[in-house]
């Protein structure tokens, strides 16, 4: 009875994710699954209310969309989509994680010993075994995934400025004084929509306003920042910097000074306009890792492209298409790319595009060579004769045997290229080039930050360890992906 | 191997060398009779007819014979001329001509003397069309015939040292417009015209003033050098002034704060108190008001215009309307600007006549306050409120929505813009900001293709708002396409008077009604800062300038970098 | 080998040429107009369609791509649309200044990346590996402009050891000889060291890797077996053969001597080719950014040129065909 109870709770237990690693003795990724599975418990207790109104906001919209067609386009704000992703995605890692992490367990006890072991689950093997490189893949992820959930990760809003001149270049770890006031400080946009009418479009467009609005405040809308204040019969009488206020004391929140007052805590200080460093930090993850990524992805594709063409079909193809790449080479990269994204910023979309394309335009030729070598060495290999002679056609040969094989550099280059790309989207915030503020990039954090390094040094400082961290992790992983994925390297 | 040792060696040594330094180095100046300025940008060339840059006029004043001399009387808020290379001079006619008697002991460097054909002969460059010289439009009221400025009919030379100037009208400003830098004639008679601006001349200007040039490093250093024969007014004090290439901010403030450089501007507001704290060898000054900043909006509208070729003309959907250029500016919080970047060193416009004219400013206006409620209220009557509930106001289908678009690199405006995106969302109004680099930016300004623009402007010593107020939307600088009959009037009547005084009413009407339309949204005057190492002394920073009269800086007792 | 130089150089040119065919195009198809300079200010605006016609600009794009094509084949590049002095003077003065500092840079590079790769490869597994390791990669991460800021707050406002900005002092002129060239030493120091330490880290690992094949060989094993003592079989029969693919990053970095360095000269306001650039794309000087462009085109094809060479002379086994 007894031992069938704790088989049970034992049993039970593996559902809790990362338990099930646990048990089964894998300790270190039991824990780490148990610890990002508790962070985004931890996100959804703190941020339930945005959350939740990620998701009606969505659920209202794709309703409202299903009924009335076009008409309700406007609800397709950055602001708003940029909370249905993050909601959506915390929704699905909740139901996701455990699920994988029980079925996993599962199979790592019924599988003890595996003989007929795949390629990938060899060098997942080997790569394992090299703690720094895991370590970085770590970071990577972890920094994603924040980039992913950045509107609920981020304490607050990256862009809001109240009071900047009381709440400008606080340094690290400071926090700010405020007063809560009964009215909001600028009365919310009035609107009359979904007002009047009764029955459910009405009810509907009310409650996507209700839950959008809760998206978009910046959570400032009662506060008012003051260095210092006290209470002189029914005032208060504030100060900010060298302004002087009267309020009186019926204006704010409550009776007792508990009520009205606060304080607003920086963990990493905040910029000239008092916008929270750690925020934009964030926010800024997602600009310059997304950008990294792309940039890459773009590279790769367009460089596997052309180097599985040139190299599988040889002759004037290879030829023709080698001599342009030579050309393409033979552009100073840095030069080229500066006067590209100088000469185009004008152009009708966000810059940010532009970098992206121009960055991942720029950095596929090496790629293109290095595919073209591999593939003119496995046309050779017995098993693509084979294929040649059982007749099969020229995209299932590139396809099913000549582009897995020629992948395993490919991914190593990549993953190498991904840390480039974003030092450069760094230099290009330098020189004022990068992506257009107020948008946060950690390339423009700094750069809004350089001309205060001598009296606000957090500023430029934390993005600058943000993208130290952030390449080397990714070279870690290359380095860990090469040693694992070339058998030559196995020693 | 070799090399490498070498540079390790070098390295060594260097780092050895300069730490032995520092203690010998604080009892002698190492920069004897030298002032060091930091400059952003390299001067195009030395030619006051075809420099197209601010920093090269203020060089070349202390080269080239100056005609008058010329100071801002701050009290009566005008500018005053004394004599110069001019020694005197009459009225004539009515005021419509003027006679110069010039001094006959001045001479350029190589001992030939500046006559009235050398002036005469300037003016000729200055007026050209083939040299399209920027400072043409001072010629702009002498005599023209066939559209072309006809130099002959404008001057005539009386002898070697007096000469007359012709004007189709008397206007208040005529003697500035006498105030250009004469060229020497017998360098550049021959040259060819069309290709005045890289005359190799340029690049070795004859001197008559206080300084000549001994040496020009481009992108490094332009060193001027006393030159001992001037008499125009005297030899310079100092032996050397040496202007210094520093484009980037952290860079040349570091090179002040280290004693390196002796001045430098413009200092960043946020960093007065740090250097007042920090180093105390360091002195900051301010010049008066004399740049403002504004957001353009479009009054008319720009898209229907420019497609139409330049005819249709009708209001602006979103800013065609007065009501709503007046809301934006009750909406903007400028004064939240003002104390979020510029400090003490800003204060609010009302219109684009600068403070600093005392008689002509309109001391009656009050700037307009930061009010959300009223903003909201005349958006409402305008028609803007939101019927959809995105929290955004829309008219007729409309939302309000537009791209404020400023310079890539300017601090001060990314600030503001960024202070308007935040008041103006509170309003109900999306602002999308895009930086546009500088060429770009001022090209589309000028061709109208921007709705809305944060920009700034350093206004002349002389009052003409013609350009800017006049109703002629073709003219590059009517930004806003800003047409109102009464002020072509008053400009008319204010260009027309005999005294400067006579036309004060007249601007300050101006005043009063650019106030009432808001064709833009007027931010703030600002006071440029210049710091100054206390070694130099004399300094005139001013309403002309900080390197206004450089002739009279001198060296005081040497100070050092900071001794902690 | 002479005529492989001779066949390569010919086949160079096509290459030039199409290089200086996109770069025209790509400059003369972006937004924004030379003549928008002389529209600021109190200025009439017909000066601007005067500037235009006389700067060329009038006439139709590949009218002006053939008489542009014309005079590049005869080296003229052309007269600075901003600066009013001919392209190939503005260049004349930037790039010995750019070469002074890259070519120091590149030489600081290989000799630390030589060190620290052997370091590593010697001490293989050990701490000093790892440290050196970790250390070379936190050094390659760090965006260059940023270390250039902090390098300039703390060593030259701070410590006020050497100077941020320039080559040359005020009045340095006026020096004698030695102290002139000290001068313009100390001036190099910060931005010698912010160029060459990063790519130091990159060398390193590339020599470490390439040290560590080379000590798995056959012969290395032998010099082991004749009880050769450790630093003498690296350093005379590993490194020799280590340093080969090491010295072709010497002809790959030839384009970098001229272009590599735009950020750093931005920061420490260095009067080279990057600012020069930097300058010409703002102002929209198009006959100095093509010039540019070329030049530098130029030097990655000689680069790559020069590195093929070396390695065929450093390596006896390679033959060029």
């Amino acid at each position: 009875m007894l031992k069938l109870l704790t088989a049970n709770i034992s049993r039970g237990i593996t559902l809790v994710p990362g338990f099930g690693h646990l048990r089964n003795g894998k300790v270190r990724s039991g824990m780490a699954i148990f610890m990002l599975y508790v962070g985004l418990l931890l996100t959804v207790f703190f941020r339930f209310n945005s959350f939740v109104s990620g998701l009606e906001s969505f659920l209202y919209s794709i309703v409202l969309l299903a009924i009335r067609g076009e008409e309700p386009m406007h609800v397709f704000r950055a602001a708003v989509v940029e909370h249905w992703i993050a909601s959506l995605a915390l929704l699905a890692l909740l139901i996701v994680i455990p699920i994988w992490a029980y079925s996993k367990s599962r199979q790592q006890r019924t599988t003890t010993d595996d003989h007929a072991v795949s390629q990938v689950v060899l060098a997942w093997q080997e790569f394992k075994t090299q703690r720094v490189a895991v370590f970085g893949l770590l970071t990577i992820l972890i920094m994603y995934g924040i980039a992913l959930l950045c509107p609920l990760v981020a304490p607050y809003d990256p862009n809001a400025l109240q009071d900047p001149q009381v709440t400008k270049f606080q340094p690290p770890f400071s926090s700010v004084r405020y007063l809560v006031l009964k009215e909001p400080r600028v009365a919310a946009v009035i609107s009359s929509a979904g007002e009047s009418g009764k029955g459910f479009v009405h009810t509907l467009i009310r409650n996507l306003k209700e839950a959008n609005a809760t998206l978009v405040q910046s959570g400032l809308e009662h506060l008012l920042f003051i260095t210092e204040y006290h209470v002189e019969a029914d005032y208060v009488v504030a100060t900010q910097g060298k302004n002087a206020l009267r309020i009186p004391i019926h204006e704010l929140q409550g009776e007792k000074p508990e009520d009205w007052e606060g304080r607003r805590f920086f963990l990493l200080g905040t910029d000239r306009y008092g916008r929270d460093i750690f925020s934009r930090l964030i926010y800024g993850s997602r600009i310059s890792l997304a950008l990294g990524l792309i940039a890459v992805l773009l590279a790769v594709t367009v460089g596997t492209l052309v180097g599985l063409i040139s190299g599988y079909f040889g002759g004037y193809v290879d030829k023709s298409l080698m001599r342009f790449v030579d050309v393409l080479l033979a552009f100073p990269n840095l030069f080229f790319i500066l006067i590209i994204i100088a000469l185009f910023q004008q152009l009708p979309f966000p810059r940010v595009f532009l970098i992206v394309a121009v960055l991942g335009l720029t950095s596929w030729m090496g790629i293109s060579r290095l595919v073209r070598g591999q593939v003119l060495s496995l046309k050779e290999e017995e098993f693509v004769l084979a294929a040649h002679a059982l007749g099969f056609k020229h995209k299932r040969i590139i396809l099913r045997h000549i582009l897995p094989n020629a992948l395993t550099p490919i991914i190593v280059n990549a993953t190498l290229r991904i840390g480039g790309i974003i030092l450069v989207e760094a230099a290009l915030s330098f020189l004022n080039l990068g992506v257009e503020p107020p948008t946060a990039s950690w390339g423009n954090i700094i750069y809004e930050g350089k001309d205060y390094l001598s009296t606000a040094w957090w500023i430029s400082t934390f993005p600058g360890f943000a993208i130290v961290l952030t390449v080397i992790s990714f070279n870690l992983v290359g380095d860990g992906l090469r040693d694992a994925l070339d058998p030559r390297i196995r020693m | 191997m070799f090399t490498r040792y070498a540079t390790l060696l070098l390295l060594f040594s260097l780092f050895l060398s300069s730490c032995g330094k520092k203690s010998g180095s604080k009892s002698e100046d190492p920069r004897p009779e030298t002032a060091v300025v930091a400059i952003m940008g390299d001067v195009d060339n030395f030619n006051p007819v075809v420099s197209a840059e601010l920093i090269a006029s203020q060089v070349n004043d202390a080269i080239f014979p100056q005609m008058f001399d010329v100071k801002f009387a701050t009290g009566e808020g005008r500018l005053v001329y004394g004599p110069m290379l001019v020694k005197s001079w009459e009225f004539l006619n009515g005021q419509k001509d003027i006679r110069l008697d010039l001094r006959g002991d001045v001479f350029w460097e190589d001992g030939i003397r500046v006559t009235a054909e050398d002036v005469k002969f300037s003016y000729g460059l200055y007026g050209s069309q083939e040299v399209s010289s920027p400072r043409q439009n001072y010629v702009r009221n002498m005599i023209w015939t066939d559209g072309k400025f006809d130099v002959d009919r404008s001057i005539e030379i009386i002898n070697d040292s007096t000469l007359i100037f012709h004007f189709d009208h008397t206007y208040p400003t005529q003697l500035f417009h006498l105030n250009l830098p004469p060229v020497p004639k017998h360098v550049f008679q021959n040259a060819d015209l069309r290709t005045l601006d890289s005359n190799p001349a340029n690049a070795r200007p004859l001197s008559a003033g206080p300084f000549r040039l001994e040496k020009w490093i481009r992108q490094q250093e332009i060193v001027l050098a006393r030159n001992p024969k001037c008499n125009l007014p005297y030899p310079a004090k100092l032996k050397r002034v040496i202007l210094r290439v520093i484009s980037e901010p952290v860079t040349r403030l570091t090179e002040l704060k280290k004693g390196t450089i002796d001045m430098m501007w413009p200092i960043n507001p946020e960093d007065v108190q740090d250097i007042q704290l920090n180093y105390p060898s360091i002195r900051i000054e301010t010049m008066p008001p004399r740049v403002y900043e504004y957001v353009g909006w479009a009054n008319i509208d720009f898209k229907a215009w420019n497609e139409s070729g330049r005819k249709v003309i009708k209001p602006h959907p979103l800013f065609g309307n007065k009501r709503v250029r007046q809301a934006l500016t009750y909406g903007i919080n400028r004064q939240q600007i003002i104390d979020g970047f510029l400090g003490g060193y800003g204060q609010l416009a009302t219109s684009d006549i600068s403070p600093i004219f005392r008689w002509a400013y309109n001391f009656g206006l009050k700037p307009y306050s930061y009010d959300p409620e009223k903003a909201r209220n005349l958006l409402a009557m305008a028609g803007w409120t939101d019927t959809d509930g995105d929290g955004i106001l829309d008219h007729n289908g409309r939302k309000f929505e537009f791209t404020l678009r400023y310079n890539a690199g300017n601090a001060r405006r990314a600030y503001a813009a960024n202070i308007i995106q935040d008041n103006l969302k509170k309003l109900g109004i999306i602002v999308n900001i895009e930086t546009v680099e500088g060429v770009v930016f001022y090209e589309k300004i000028a061709r109208k293709e921007y709705d809305a623009f944060l920009a700034g402007f350093s206004v002349g010593l002389a009052i003409d708002p013609s350009d800017r107020w006049g109703s002629d939307i073709q003219n590059p600088l009517n930004q806003a396409g800003f047409r109102n009959t009464r002020v072509d009037e008053l400009i008319r009547y204010g260009q027309n008077v005999k005294s400067y005084l006579e036309a004060a009413p007249f601007w300050k009407e101006l005043q009063a009604i650019l106030h009432e339309e808001q064709p833009f949204t007027f931010l703030y005057w600002i006071k440029e800062i210049v710091g100054i190492n206390n070694r130099l002394q004399n300094t005139e920073v001013g309403i002309l300038g900080a390197m206004n009269e450089m002739w009279n800086w001198t060296i005081g007792s040497p100070q050092g970098s900071v001794v902690y | 080998m002479l005529l492989y130089i001779l066949k390569r150089v010919i086949a160079a040119i096509p290459l030039i040429f199409g290089l200086l065919t996109v770069t025209f195009f790509i400059i003369r198809m972006a937004p924004g107009d030379p003549a928008s300079l002389y529209l600021q200010g109190n200025v009439d605006p017909g000066i601007a369609d005067r500037v235009r016609r006389n700067l060329g600009l009038d006439d139709p794009l590949p009218l002006q791509y053939v008489k542009w094509l014309k005079a590049t084949a005869t080296g003229e590049f052309g007269v600075s649309f901003s600066k009013h002095r001919p392209v190939v003077d503005i260049l004349a003065d930037a790039i010995p200044n750019t070469l002074i500092l890259t070519t120091l840079a590149l030489f600081l590079n290989i000799a630390l990346g030589v060190l620290i790769g052997t370091l590593s490869a010697v001490t293989r597994g050990s701490w000093v590996d790892n440290i050196t390791t970790v250390l070379a990669l936190f050094v390659y991460s760090i965006p260059e402009f940023w270390l250039a800021l902090m390098l300039i707050l703390g060593v030259s406002l701070h410590l006020d050891l050497l100077p941020a900005a320039q080559m040359h002092s005020p009045n340095a002129d006026q020096l004698p000889m030695f102290a002139y060239i000290f001068d313009l030493a100390k001036h190099l120091v910060l931005p010698v060291f912010v160029l060459g330490f990063a790519s130091a880290a990159a060398t390193g690992r590339y020599m470490r890797g390439s040290l560590l094949d080379v000590i798995k060989q056959d012969y290395i094993r032998t010099a082991r077996a004749k009880g050769l003592p450790e630093w003498k079989v690296v350093g005379k029969h590993a490194m020799r053969n280590a340093m080969i693919p090491v010295i072709t990053i010497v002809g790959l970095s030839l384009p970098f001597l001229l272009g590599g360095a735009v950020v750093v000269e931005a920061v420490f306001d260095w009067p080279g080719m990057g600012n020069v650039l930097l300058e010409a794309i703002f102002s929209r000087d198009y006959p100095v950014v093509i010039a540019l462009t070329a030049i530098s085109g130029l030097m990655v094809v000689l680069g790559n040129l020069l590195a093929d060479v070396l390695y065929a002379i450093v390596d006896p086994r390679i033959r060029l065909e």
